[in-house]
């Protein structure tokens, strides 16, 4: 009923926010302001970006748990949910919301698979979203290198409140994105780390996305089965890892 | 051989025909008691709903979830979201009915989204006034409360017979019902949820309400 164009788009975009999300997500700090700062130039904007590469070329492996508010403006109710971002390092990923639904989207080997529970049982959803995943995962990899100043998908610039620690902003280049997603606000925490603290994702029509990270883990070793199927929680995983001597 | 494939051709297009019109429906007129008795029948409806949906057309799942809240005029306002946040798509639905969409990037057209997507979403806020409509009897005993709309054609509100709660709505195209929403639990649409099928455009779709963590 979706047609493929418009909903590859949208598909695309959020997929672009939540592996930006996967690479550098780090526990939400409040201390950074929502205020626009002053715009960097363009060196200094580059010599950010090869920053941030630096940090996070050597990440392979990592978790994080996030709450999710997306406000609608002519909406009086926002509407909350919480998950679980997991990646592991050539190309396996696991998008998982656990509350107020249950849904997984699980990427390996080139495919992608989704499910939804209902009545207590994981249900395989038909969602035709494979041919999609080849252009995510392209642009994934770039990332993965933190590779943001070849992006053909975003334009970069970077502003910062004095005082306060740089927002890195993405414009999407096509003006078929942007009809989905005006622009994409990272906020950058403090070095040697350099992690994205918060991310909102802003729509044309005045709508957001906040995605706060509540806790990350990296350095550590994911179960196999966490990108096979869904009845691995990420949340065992991730303990039975931690239990490990 | 040529007509023997004409007529397995023609038999075939009567057969999706005749499922796009939807089943017949043959409504007994009631009496005066009994239309006492369903006219008390009221559903209060929630300020506002969240809901996760699964719509199933031919092989393909789309999963979505939608918001809807009332207004201040008594309209109500629609939104679709995708899991990863997305607007999918926005909707206002004057009192009267009359539906506009503020936003769509679904890619169907406004009128299919209007038709299916938004009209799903509102289908328990739906209020069919006693005063303008007409009270029957389905086959099997209920009590149907049909009552025109804005687009000349007919929706209704099927009662339960022993406690008279809200089972189903539906939409006609004359004595075809082309649409049928039934509530998990008689009554109980915000609390339990309902499930949609659309024999015009070949859909259906589960709708289960999100209970939201304080």
């Amino acid at each position: 009923m979706l047609e493929r164009s418009h909903f590859l788009n949208s598909f695309i975009c959020s997929l672009a926010c939540l592996f930006i999300s996967l690479i550098w997500a780090a526990p939400v700090c409040d201390a950074f302001s929502d205020n626009a700062g002053a715009a960097w130039d363009a060196p200094q904007t580059q010599e950010f970006l090869q920053e941030l590469e630096a940090c996070h070329r050597d990440t392979t492996v990592m978790a994080a748990s996030f709450r999710q508010q997306k406000k609608l403006k002519m909406l009086r109710e926002p509407l909350s949910a919480q998950g679980y971002i997991c990646f592991a390092a050539p190309g396996r990923l696991r998008f998982e919301i656990v509350q107020p639904f249950q849904s997984v989207l699980l990427y390996r080997d080139e495919s992608i698979s989704r499910f939804e529970k209902e009545d207590g049982q994981w249900k395989s959803l038909d969602t035709r979203t494979v041919r999609v995943m080849s252009l995510v995962m392209e642009q994934i990899a770039q990332w993965m290198q933190g590779k943001f100043e070849d992006s053909q998908v975003f334009e970069i610039s970077v502003t910062q409140d004095t005082g306060q620690e740089p927002v890195l902003h993405l414009t999407p280049s096509h003006e078929r994105f942007r009809e989905v997603i005006a622009g994409i606000d990272l906020m950058i925490g403090p070095p040697p780390e350099r992690p994205i603290q918060r991310i909102a994702v802003r729509e044309p029509d005045g709508d957001s996305t906040e995605i706060m990270f509540t806790q990350t883990w990296r350095g550590i070793t994911l179960p196999d089965a966490l990108f096979q199927s869904p009845e691995v929680s990420p949340e065992k995983a991730i303990a039975a890892e931690k239990a490990e001597p | 051989m040529k007509s023997i494939s004409s007529s397995v051709c023609l038999c075939a297009l009567l057969c999706v025909a005749a499922g796009c019109r939807g089943a017949r429906v043959d409504l007994i007129p009631l009496n005066a008691t009994e239309v006492v008795h369903i006219a008390h029948q009221t559903t209060i409806p929630a300020d506002s709903a969240a809901w996760r949906v699964m719509m199933r057309r031919g092989k393909r799942d789309i999963v979505f979830t939608v918001l809807t809240e009332t207004h201040k005029n008594d309209g109500l306002r629609v939104a679709g979201l995708s899991d990863l946040g997305n607007t999918l798509f926005l909707a206002d639905i004057a009192p009267d009915g009359h539906v506009t969409v503020l936003s769509n990037k679904t890619g169907v057209s406004g009128k299919r989204l209007e038709n299916s997507f938004v009209r799903d979403a509102i289908v328990p806020f739906v209020y069919i006034s006693p005063e303008n409509a007409h009270a029957y009897k389905t086959e099997d005993g209920r009590i149907v409360r049909q009552a025109s709309t804005a687009s000349g054609r007919s929706h209704a509100h099927v009662y339960g017979v022993s406690d008279g709660m809200v089972q189903e709505y539906w939409r006609l195209h004359g004595r075809r019902r082309v649409y049928r929403a039934t509530c998990v639990t008689p009554g109980a649409w915000f609390q339990e949820g309902y499930e949609v099928y659309d024999s015009a455009r070949r859909y259906s779709a589960v709708y289960r309400p999100l209970r939201m963590e304080p």
